[in-house]
């Protein structure tokens, strides 16, 4: 029977040796698919396999060996928040480079403008006898 | 003088402010420690970096105008072995934890030493990698695209290094007695920074490498 009481000194969160190990072959065993994900030419399906692995590594990690698991709402919160800001900056920067066009933006053609008289010249052109 | 910075608590039983047990002697109304907390609140300004450096090398990493692009470069199967390492300094870690926790202070010295060292390992593997990019004509200042590469895997590598810095000041504080295990979440606290660098390796290595080998 699992004690909820913990004592002085005792951590908040208990270790499973085996669930570790488990977690840690998950992790190898996702990144044996990126990679061989990589080597099938998917055009964007490759970069979606590749964030959603990354996705599901970052979801073990976080859960597992940085204790989520059993971890205060507060520290959550935090961690929710951060996934949160990072998922913006990169989906807006995303939306960005997916649409963004390689080709040249259009030119404003500049304005004729009257030519430039250098002050020498113009009182030169003045004082010249007609 | 150490009582000063104690709520005063009415007498009777204790206030249940603090449901986690982290072995410090404050009391805090979040539930966990302050000290906890603040490394998580700083990991998560830490996520607003690399996402800022992240998104930069997507949008940059095709503008090489001269010189060849980071993608042209890779090494592929050398990269993977890196993140191997990389993924298994996460379990020694989590391992250095579990061993502080029980009181094991030989097996703490252990895995901090390992994990330590698979830092020092991938740390190698990309000092070699750069060098390699710079002697095959891509430095920092060749093109965008190797300024965004160079920028973004160089502030890993240097978040790897203060961890490795960090796991070793852990390690001769063992080795002097000074972490007893009543204070084993200083080891966690370390731990979450060298989970988050691990964390962020994972992101890089398919958005920077794979992606660009499917490409």
């Amino acid at each position: 029977m699992t004690s909820h009481v913990i004592s002085p000194g005792q951590s908040s969160f208990r270790h499973s040796g085996r669930r570790l190990v488990f977690a840690w072959l998950a992790l190898l065993a996702l990144m044996s698919t990126s990679l061989a994900s990589s080597y099938v030419h998917l055009g964007v399906g490759n970069v979606v396999a590749g964030v959603a692995i990354a996705a599901i590594k970052t979801a073990i990690v976080a859960w597992w060996f940085m204790h989520l698991r059993t971890s205060s709402a507060m520290v959550r919160l935090t961690a929710v928040a951060a996934l949160f800001m990072l998922t913006l900056l990169l989906s807006l920067s995303g939306l960005d480079y997916r649409t963004r066009l390689d080709r040249p933006a259009v030119v404003q053609a500049p304005r004729q403008l009257a030519p430039l008289v250098d002050d020498d010249e113009r009182n030169a052109a003045i004082l010249a006898p007609h | 003088l150490t009582d000063l910075a104690e709520p005063t608590a009415p007498s009777g039983p204790e206030p249940e402010t603090h449901t986690e047990d982290h072995g410090l002697s404050h009391a805090t109304s979040t539930g966990i420690s302050n000290e906890k907390l603040a490394m998580w609140v700083f990991l998560g300004s830490e996520c607003l970096l690399f996402g800022g450096l992240i998104s930069t090398y997507l949008l940059y990493k095709q503008k090489a105008v001269v010189g060849p692009k980071p993608h042209d470069l890779y090494n592929i199967p050398f990269t993977s072995v890196s993140s191997f390492v990389l993924l298994m300094s996460s379990l020694t870690m989590v391992l250095a934890v579990a061993a502080i926790q029980r009181g094991d202070h030989r097996a703490l010295r252990t895995w901090l030493l390992t994990t330590a060292l698979l830092g020092g390992t991938f740390i190698s593997g990309q000092v070699y990698e750069f060098t390699v990019f710079v002697h095959r004509g891509m430095g920092f200042t060749t093109n965008a695209a190797s300024s965004a590469f160079f920028t973004l895997t160089g502030f890993h590598g240097v978040h790897v290094t203060i961890g490795i810095i960090m796991l070793i000041s852990l390690l001769v504080l063992s080795l002097r007695g000074r972490i007893p295990q009543e204070r084993a979440e200083i080891v966690e606290i370390i731990g979450l920074y060298w989970h988050f660098v691990d964390v962020i390796w994972i992101l890089l290595y398919p958005l920077i490498y794979l992606v660009s080998r499917s490409a």
